[in-house]
């Protein structure tokens, strides 16, 4: 079974191992188990129970956005860069899976599924108000 | 810019995201950029619209979901046998996609504020997993306007795309907002006028709701004016029809030949 960081870490949102490989799971590639934790997981999260900390930053972001930010007067907001950092991370955790998150009260996006398998599996188990709550998005390939 | 009303959607705007990684920008001398438009669609048997991140796409030709995606959010997908192939030039060389082309209904804002756009999307059968859903100009651009700015903004640092809904609402509407009260008449507007003092007449709107469909249907083919006069001929005989089924007596319909006459006589110009 693949390693998969948002399930395996239920009190993060994930996490990045620059060897961690991005496989794409077969289609019944789920166990009862995995699906299990991934539904109470999702369901938690949207019911705001549970609270995951924040992505860890990718190696060397800080130091990018210093190069194409760092002349601007004003700088960025505090907003933007959490944003464009976030972004790179969950780009960085997904590697171009779809992905599956909602948006927590803090404003942050928090990755519930990633692939097809378990967004799918997902979709079809939460209730229609959870799923209101649900975006589902592309990936950019990294 | 048509001028605002709360029938239209509110203007939304979205941050350009970076979409290479640092040592691709380094290595190409330039960041990627792309934008997601959430979209909130309807969806069938469900009582709130479900969401859908697209990449917009100004070189796209057609707007595009996977079918798979599509089913599992519920959105009302065309049978199978509306399946045909498309070829379409990319940068990778021609290619060629099994479809079904349909329509998806929904808002760029969270609020569900103003009418719901309608627009024509191809959903991709066995679409390559992680496939992103685009939105494509075909269709779609000729209702909003889409604004690229890459200038610096504190709280959009590489920029933004501001999306106007530009649609034309309908007359009737403006005309009882006040908003175009010294518009020229439009022709249509005396035409339609007997059938909706009619439909009016017709309360609860819900208990006559069909009607009230067709008769809506009716009036965007003509005031959008790229309508089919075969679909408008139907409408009108679907009409009087559907007042059959309510019992309201023909009579109240009698002009309806006429009136299909002028609607043609309306196309032709």
């Amino acid at each position: 079974m693949p390693h998969n960081p948002v399930l395996d870490s239920p009190l993060t949102n994930g996490s990045i191992s620059p060897s961690l490989p991005s496989p794409i799971p077969a289609r019944s590639g789920l166990s009862a188990e995995r699906s299990a934790a991934l539904l109470a997981r999702a369901k938690d999260i949207i019911a705001g129970r549970l609270i995951p900390d924040p992505l860890p930053e990718s190696p060397g972001i800080r130091e990018f956005l210093h190069r194409e930010f760092g002349d601007k007067v004003p700088p960025p907001t505090h907003e933007a860069i959490r944003q464009i950092i976030e972004h790179d991370s969950i780009q960085r955790l997904a590697r171009g899976r779809l992905i599956a998150y909602s948006t927590i009260a803090d404003g942050r996006k928090v990755v519930l599924a990633m692939g097809e398998d378990e967004i799918f599996y997902l979709l079809a188990e939460l209730s229609d108000d959870e799923d209101a709550r649900v975006i589902v998005s592309d990936t950019d390939p990294c | 810019m048509p001028p605002s009303t709360g029938l239209r959607q509110p203007t939304q705007k979205v941050l350009l995201q970076s979409s290479s990684t640092d040592d691709q920008t380094a290595l190409l001398g330039v960041v990627g950029l792309r934008t997601r438009l959430t979209l909130h669609l309807e969806a069938m048997n469900r009582p709130r619209p479900t969401s859908l991140a697209f990449v917009v796409d100004s070189g796209a030709s057609y707007s595009l979901i996977s079918l798979d995606l599509a089913q599992s959010r519920r959105i009302a997908i065309p049978p199978p046998e509306s399946e045909t192939v498309i070829l379409l030039r990319t940068p990778s060389g021609p290619t060629s996609m099994l479809v079904r082309p349909g329509r998806i209904r929904g808002w760029w804002n969270e609020e569900h504020r103003g009418y719901s756009f309608d627009w024509p999307v191809l959903f991709r059968v066995d679409s390559p997993r992680g496939m992103p859903s685009i939105l494509g100009l075909g269709g779609v651009v000729k209702t909003c306007q889409w604004l690229f700015d890459g200038t610096y903004a504190p709280e959009s640092p590489y920029g933004s795309l501001t999306l106007n809904d530009t649609r034309c609402v309908r007359l009737r509407f403006l005309l009882e907002e006040g908003e175009v009260s010294t518009m020229k008449r439009n022709p249509v507007h005396d035409v339609r006028k007997p059938i909706s003092e009619l439909l009016n007449s017709l309360d609860p709107r819900i208990r006559f709701r069909k009607l009230h469909g067709i008769a809506n249907a009716l009036a965007m083919q003509i005031e959008d004016r790229d309508c089919h006069k075969y679909a408008v001929a139907r409408l009108g005989v679907a009409m009087p029809a559907t007042a059959e089924l309510y019992g309201i007596d023909d009579q109240a319909f009698s002009r309806r030949q006429e009136l299909q006459c002028d609607y043609c006589s309306i196309l032709a110009r």
